[in-house]
């Protein structure tokens, strides 16, 4: 019988094997090459980790981290001037700071915009008033001045660069007045309640218009829940503006077809006052006829707020010299919700 | 934070044997040393490493029976310059040299051809000296289940190697 171990042999191959000399390693090019592996696996895997649930704490510290940085490099952009700010204005803060002015004056004249919707008349923009003495041909524009909510003179300007008529209107003692430059005439309106009375007549609207300047209607009618188009940040003068787009359309009815009427605005506000530089205006109808006759285009600009203006510029009694004309000279626009069909005339 | 050149530099050389010991070639024991480091890599960003030098051993065994039985599977038949030699300290005559580079061959089927948790406690307990206990935790089995795969796995080998197995004095007399 022999006293031979299977096993026992086993073990003892297994141990000369383990005691078998191997190859000098590793050499110093496989450690730096696996080195370099692994180092380029952290690299990865620190880009991915934000993937990886099992760390959630890391990407939890490392947000963090990283929100402070991010935080720090856009404080210092903005501290530079490298960050536009137009990114963070929406236009109720527009109409916001409109309402903090106590006086704005602007022009608004009639343009045709360029497919970049720049204006095309430079004549409307070289167009002054006359007290400077110029008088050089240009476009017909007017100047508005703004005072309180209520009170608006809008002074129209010739192309002879003369101011030719002079709107007041008091909207708290619904007063209108015009006055025709040249002809020394004055007509005056007395609007009350839904209704206003022009010489013999009295003109009955559908709906009464908010008594405040245009300016302020206009700005006043868009909603907080309005969408409004926010437009690339571009130079208007020296001014970094922003543009917000709104618009409004109107079903007309013509005979048995209804065309649709579209009113737009562009309001390009300064970046960094939040108050408008310009806003262009434009009416277009899909009616044939319409199109035909272009599109009706506008703009207001040179906006001054809060300029020292004499309330006597707003007074709604007679001039010296004046005559009082009974109708006509009338400066009302109906709303363009109303767009002239609620108007009625009742003869007394 | 790992500092990675250092943990390499460190327990490198344990890679380095392990894998060369079993795959005889240093081709295959480079891939087999990078893949050990980088599976470390990969286990290290979900748990701490308590005992590193366990951890190389066991991925550098394991990496390389998995090429032993790939190069098995592909027929592939990898013999090491230095097979050829003697092991250290040890003289022998040319006959023998053969024969146990003839052992050792099998010896390394015979680990390919083992379930892959016997090969790994064979290796672990009699290439790389690890206790029972020390394999029971690499392997996260019990220790009596270790004593059950390395009882598996030589009686696998003595059939293996039956061949090489000495003979015995009775034998002997009886021939």
């Amino acid at each position: 019988m022999t006293d031979f171990d299977e096993s026992d042999f086993v073990e003892e191959a297994l141990e000369r094997f383990r005691e078998r000399s191997v190859t000098e390693g590793p050499s110093e090019q496989l450690l730096s090459l696996t080195a370099e592996r692994i180092g380029a696996l952290s690299i990865q895997q620190s880009e991915s980790v934000f993937h990886s649930r099992r760390n959630f704490m890391f990407r939890v510290k490392w947000f963090g981290v990283a929100t402070v940085v991010g935080a720090s490099i856009l404080m210092a952009a903005a501290w530079i001037g490298r960050i536009d700010p137009s990114v963070s204005i929406a236009f109720a803060d527009v109409q916001k700071q409109v309402q903090k002015f106590r006086s704005i004056q602007y022009k608004e004249a009639p343009v045709v915009f360029d497919a970049e919707g720049n204006p095309q008349n430079p004549r409307a923009a070289k167009a002054e008033d006359s007290s400077k003495g110029e008088k050089a041909k240009g476009t017909p524009l007017s100047r508005h001045l703004v005072m309180g909510r209520e009170l608006e003179r809008v002074e129209t300007v010739d192309s002879d660069c003369q101011v030719s008529h002079i709107h007041i209107s008091d909207f708290k003692n619904h007063k209108l007045v015009s006055l025709d430059v040249k002809a020394k005439t004055i007509t005056i309106t007395d609007i009350s309640n839904n209704k206003i009375s022009v010489g013999e007549g009295t003109f009955v609207f559908g709906k009464i218009e908010p008594a405040s300047a245009e300016l302020y209607k206009e700005l006043n009618e868009i909603a907080s829940s309005t969408t409004m188009t926010k437009l690339p940040a571009r130079k208007i003068g020296d001014k970094q503006v922003v543009g917000f787009v709104f618009e409004k359309k109107f079903e007309q009815k013509v005979e048995q077809e209804t065309f649709t009427e579209t009113l737009k605005r562009i309001y390009w506000v300064d970046t960094s006052t939040k108050l408008p530089v310009r806003i262009d205006c434009s009416v277009t109808n899909n009616h044939p006829a319409a199109v035909a006759q272009k599109l009706v285009e506008w703009m207001k600009y040179d906006f001054v707020f809060d300029a020292e203006l004499d309330p006597k510029l707003f007074s709604t009694e007679t001039p010296e010299g004046y005559t009082v004309e009974k109708g006509g000279g009338l400066l009302l626009r109906p709303s363009a919700g109303d767009n002239g069909a609620g108007l009625s005339i009742e003869v007394k | 934070m790992t500092d990675w050149p250092q943990i390499i530099a460190t327990y490198g050389g344990i890679a380095w044997k392990t894998a060369r010991r079993l795959l005889n070639n240093d081709t295959d024991a480079a891939d087999c040393f990078q893949e050990t480091f980088v599976a470390a890599f990969e286990l290290s960003r979900t748990q701490t490493i308590q005992n590193w030098p366990g951890l190389v051993t066991r991925l550098a065994t394991r990496r390389a029976l998995d090429r032993l039985r790939k190069r098995k599977s592909e027929g592939l038949v990898s013999v090491g310059l230095d097979e050829a030699t003697a092991p250290a300290g040890r003289s022998m005559p040319p006959p023998s040299v053969a024969e146990e580079n003839e052992l050792f061959h099998h010896l390394r089927e015979g680990l390919a051809e083992l379930p892959a948790d016997q090969a790994e406690a064979c290796c672990l307990r009699f290439l790389e000296s690890l206790s029972y206990e020390q394999i029971a935790i690499e392997l996260d089995v019990t220790v009596n289940h270790v004593g059950v795969l390395l009882h598996r796995a030589k009686s696998s080998l003595k059939n293996r190697l039956a061949a090489f197995a000495p003979v015995s004095d009775e034998s002997e007399v009886n021939q």
